[in-house]
């Protein structure tokens, strides 16, 4: 464990300090921040939006596009051993590659999470004085668990597995495309992952615990989603995620040995 | 034009970097066929002219990675070809490859009738050519002026999203409209989409003219994040 952590302290501070982490986080959320926040907030007196609708609109709304960003900001983190010719040194270390790989995920990922929480803190934060209601702001922690969460942690077990044997470029390509595919596309335009449990941008959560049909639920429904559907998606989206990481795991430990 | 240097190019960037675009034509392809199996005939032409939607986003990634350095950048900027134009051809390949499969796949969908904005056959590689620049242009730009690959990148694909998401918000004024990359072409607003490719195009030789002049800053090119 003492090794797990080693890994993933250094992983942590390395993304963490990294200037790329800051700088492209912080313009996604200015690119979509003031748009999200028109569409979240009421627009005229009489519209009256619940603190858990408005939190979770604005997760919600912000989790299209900054997981775009934190997966390419994670893509490069297994190839950048290679490139900087780490790797086999690494390799030499008597910690072994399975603490080394989810101390690298898990280091990498909450460095790269927080400047997300911080925007989607920034941004309640203009819709609580706003709106004059600090609730909002008590409610940040549960939908970003609920909605961004699970989502980063599936989108960053890929990034980090997948580029062990995709070119990075490639990679973000397919990435994004398939995040555009499976989360933003209507299933009425094309057949789709998007409004199924398995879309990581948290829909299921969002309605279940949030009460927002997010265009993918009848609002017209007395209950949207149930409580125990949005925790079947948020488990579901972590078991795909630790999933990715064994088999990538697995992957690489097949491919040391043939060295 | 030395054959030999865009040979070494094409051989440097290898078979990773070409093989993007026929893969995403593959994958909306492949989602057409779906459709039309589950017996959704009507999604197959939408889903297939969509696929030129497509084309953007992997010219944008391949741009702001063609531009983002060089593994012995220090020996690049002390011969005596520029660096600037090692990079431009670096990007041509890139997004010429990209380009020749968008062509291909338009002039198909304009052949067979199958593309849902009725436009002619030249004018409806508009569709796909524009945005393509555009899209290079930015990828080389948010690469070079931010110095960072994996900024470029993330940000290209964010615009692309906002573009290929955000049709309510584009269509909702003329401004907003003339920075729309996938304004569709309908017959009774023939001139407003002309003028939306026009104006596109124009700002894509814009962010080409100051990528170009980004790749002349050699403190910056030193200075590139890995």
């Amino acid at each position: 464990l003492d090794a797990l952590l080693g890994v993933w302290r250094y992983e942590f501070w390395m993304q963490f300090r990294r200037p790329a982490t800051w700088i492209a986080i912080g313009l996604g959320g200015l690119v979509v921040g003031g748009g999200l926040l028109l569409q979240a907030l009421p627009s005229t007196p009489n519209e009256v939006r619940t603190p858990p609708r408005l939190v979770g609109t604005i997760a919600y709304g912000l989790n299209v596009f900054l997981p775009i960003i934190y997966g390419i900001l994670l893509a490069d983190r297994l190839p950048r051993d290679r490139w900087l010719h780490t790797d086999e040194l690494l390799a030499s270390y008597p910690v072994g590659l399975g603490r080394r790989l989810w101390g690298k995920y898990l280091g990498a990922s909450v460095a790269t999470m927080i400047p997300v929480a911080l925007v989607h803190t920034a941004l309640v934060g203009v819709a609580a004085v706003y709106i004059r209601d600090g609730r909002l702001i008590g409610l940040v922690p549960a939908a970003f668990g609920a909605i961004v969460l699970p989502g980063l942690l599936f989108v960053g077990a890929f990034s980090i597995v997948c580029t062990e044997v995709l070119w990075v470029p490639l990679y973000s390509i397919l990435f994004i495309g398939y995040w555009f595919w499976g989360n933003v596309v209507s299933p009425s335009m094309m057949p789709t992952l998007s409004c199924s449990p398995l879309q990581p941008m948290g829909g299921y959560a969002q309605a279940a615990f949030f009460g927002d049909p997010n265009g993918c639920f009848d609002p017209d429904q007395h209950v949207i989603v149930s409580a125990v559907q949005g925790w079947e998606s948020i488990v579901l989206l972590l078991g795909c995620a630790a999933l990715a990481m064994l088999v990538g795991q697995a992957y690489m430990a097949w491919h040391a040995a043939r060295r | 034009m030395n054959r030999e240097l865009w040979a070494y190019e094409l051989g440097r960037i290898g078979w990773p970097a070409l093989v993007g675009p026929p893969l995403a034509l593959l994958a909306m392809t492949s989602l057409g066929a779906l459709a039309a199996a589950t017996g959704n005939a009507p999604q197959v032409n939408r889903i297939l002219s969509a696929s030129l939607d497509v084309f953007p986003l992997v010219a944008g990634i391949a741009a702001a990675n063609a531009v983002s350095g060089d593994a012995a950048i220090e020996l690049q900027l002390s011969l005596p070809t520029p660096f600037r134009l090692t990079v431009l051809r670096r990007l041509a390949l890139a997004v010429g490859w990209t380009a020749t499969l968008a062509l291909a796949a338009g002039l198909a969908l304009g052949v067979t009738h199958r593309l849902v904005w009725p436009t002619s056959l030249a004018a409806g590689q508009l569709i796909w050519l524009v945005p393509v620049a555009w899209m290079t242009g930015l990828g080389a730009v948010l690469t070079l002026g931010l110095r960072g690959v994996a900024i470029g990148s993330g940000l290209a694909g964010v615009v692309w999203v906002v573009e290929a998401s955000l049709s309510s918000f584009f269509e909702s004024s003329p401004e907003r409209a003339g920075l729309w990359l996938f304004l569709r072409f309908t017959p009774d607003q023939s001139t407003a989409w002309y003028w939306n490719r026009l104006e596109l195009a124009a700002f894509a030789v814009a962010l080409v003219v100051l990528a170009c002049w980004l790749l002349g800053h050699t403190e910056r090119l030193l200075h590139h994040e890995s």
